[in-house]
């Protein structure tokens, strides 16, 4: 496989292959910018893997009071799934369990222009047991619904529009310390409008097969090409002599656009930060509607 | 292009100007406007003569001159934008569906009654049953944004169902009454007997006011639904102070002669300050 140099970093001449997938972008506010943050942490729990999880979500960055609805501090968090259904079943779930029962929040539209949307507060304020109200605000409807603190302010729907999910970076160093420093680096740069990093910290470690060698019922299993533990022991390793250890950072974006671009500012920021080699992970072409070869990312961002 | 109406003189009896609405008016000529007719008092008279035509209506039209006696400005437009320089009559954007009224005056009773979508702002006062229901109408706004920089008359947003009547002075007797929903505000304070009858509108007050028997203290706290729309009518052109914005409001109930989902949100100034 034909390569290219960025500074000492060796970038591997393949690409990584993304799926369409829908989206929602919510806008978190609270009393105060620690409180947003731990609803939008809260929200985007257990959301790494639409296998696993049934979604991808993450922040997508935070945003002063002066860009938010309410004129308080916000976060923005992007939440992805295959189909709008599953948005709308992950969102309406998501924020009931984790932004409605935090204190002082309030959750707004981020997707005001989306041509499709899905049903939060018009669900949603059921929870209000009949007490609840609505309002409408600049042709915008909401629903207020009564808690013990005061009121839970929600719009009554969320925008869906389609994004990319699944591009990635595979950071390569030749041990853990180095290889996490430069995904460290890398996911520093990604990070960014139109982007969410699902994994923690946006780093996966254990990177995945589609189905397994063992069972026939495992949807998915370690990359075992990709373990450096393993590179003695199988034919078939893809860990490069000198390489200690791996991580993945797995990108979804609002578009194409997006997407590639955060794999470019990853790329050049890992390889700044020491990386020995970067490659990506596909399925060999046939799966996803989208492909980002690295050899298109030479130039810096 | 925009088509202006300037009246000749003050016009000798009250007209009634319904029918002259950006979206009827557009693609006509000066002489053919000039031609069109009104009723002026008892009598039906071309637009030609109490008004000068000037221009070509493109969406936008422009009312100036002694507009007192004109009535129904704007009023049942759904599309466009009307500027009226100077105080105008009654009936101004009443059944208004879309589209912006803006008027550089006081605005006379009725303005923006059964209003049902669109913008409708006054800089200076406006009349009786501002946004209100007529006679015989149970409800009355049922959509739109009417936003009054000094004061409302008695009866503001008297049967309202849904939309926003922000008002920067205060409102006369009776704001509020017999309200469905929809949220009507005065910074400077409602008038006495606010919603009466009300059963889940929204009233507020930047001032203390005397809630009515039928409403009941429950709680001071942040209103964030408030608070969105206090951004909204600051956006709009009022002058919407930070400690109204940031301050906490006491909520009273009612009107428990009603349904009783109702509210009057007062601004505590004693913590809002």
């Amino acid at each position: 496989m034909s390569s290219y140099r960025l500074g000492d970093t060796e970038v591997v001449d393949t690409f990584a292959e993304a799926f369409p997938m829908r989206y929602s972008r919510l806008v978190i506010t609270a009393a105060t910018d620690a409180w947003a943050h731990e609803a939008a942490r809260s929200a985007t729990g257990f959301a790494t893997s639409v296998i696993g999880c049934k979604c991808e979500a993450a922040i997508e960055r935070r945003l002063p009071a002066e860009r938010t609805p309410d004129g308080r501090p916000g976060v923005a968090v992007l939440l992805f799934a295959m189909d709008r259904e599953g948005v709308g079943k992950r969102v309406l779930e998501r924020v009931g369990q984790c932004v409605l029962t935090c204190p002082t929040t309030a959750c707004f539209d981020g997707l005001m222009d989306a041509e499709k949307t899905v049903a939060l507060g018009a669900s949603l304020r059921y929870f209000g047991d009949g007490f609840q109200a609505s309002k409408m605000i600049a042709g915008q409807r909401f629903w207020r619904i009564p808690v013990m603190e005061g009121e839970f302010l929600v719009c009554e729907s969320v925008g869906v529009g389609r994004g990319v999910g699944g591009g990635n970076l595979v950071i390569e160093a030749g041990d853990d310390v180095a290889a996490l420093t430069a995904a460290q680096a890398a996911v520093e740069a990604m990070r960014g409008e139109g982007v969410a990093l699902p994994f923690p910290g946006g780093i996966v470690r254990s990177g995945s097969k589609v189905g397994a060698l063992t069972s026939s019922s495992m949807p998915a299993s370690t990359n075992h090409r990709l373990a450096p533990t393993l590179r003695a022991q199988i034919d078939d390793t893809l860990v490069p002599e000198g390489v200690g250890a791996l991580f993945e950072i797995v990108v979804d974006g609002v578009d194409e656009a997006a997407v590639r671009e955060a794999m470019r500012r990853g790329l050049h920021a890992a390889a700044a930060a020491g990386a020995l080699q970067v490659s990506a992970a596909n399925f060999g072409g046939d799966l996803g509607e989208f492909h980002f070869p690295l050899s298109e990312l030479r130039d810096p961002p | 292009m925009t088509l202006t109406l300037s009246a000749r003189t003050e016009p000798p009896a009250r007209v009634r100007a319904t029918a002259l609405i950006p979206e009827r008016l557009d693609g006509l000529g000066e002489d053919e406007v000039a031609a069109l007719t009104v009723r002026c008092g008892r009598e039906i008279v071309a637009v030609g003569e109490l008004f000068e035509v000037s221009g070509n209506c493109d969406g936008e039209l422009v009312w100036a001159g002694d507009l007192c006696r004109v009535d129904g400005i704007g009023s049942g437009m759904s599309t466009g934008r009307v500027l009226v320089q100077g105080p105008c009559g009654d009936h101004l954007g009443a059944g208004m569906r879309g589209g912006e009224i803006v008027v550089d005056g006081d605005a006379g009773d009725w303005a923006g009654a059964e209003l049902a979508g669109g913008l409708v702002r006054i800089a200076g006062d406006a009349g009786a049953r501002l946004g209100g229901a007529y006679p015989g109408v149970r409800a009355g706004m049922s959509g739109g944004e009417i936003v009054v920089a000094g004061d409302a008359g008695e009866e503001a947003g008297a049967g309202m169902r849904r939309g926003l009547v922000a008002v920067g002075g205060t409102t006369g007797p009776g704001p509020g009454l017999r309200m469905l929903a929809g949220t009507v505000i005065a910074l400077g304070g409602l008038g006495a007997d606010a919603g009466m009858g009300n059963r889940r509108g929204s009233l507020v007050s930047g001032r203390p006011v005397q809630a009515l028997p039928g409403y009941a203290f429950a709680a001071r706290y942040r209103p964030p639904a408030l608070g969105l729309q206090l951004r909204r009518a600051r956006e709009l052109g009022l002058p919407v102070s930070d400690a109204l914005q940031r301050g906490t409001w006491a909520r009273w109930s009612g009107d428990r002669t009603e349904l009783g989902r109702g509210e009057i949100l007062i601004f505590d100034e004693e913590e809002g300050v």
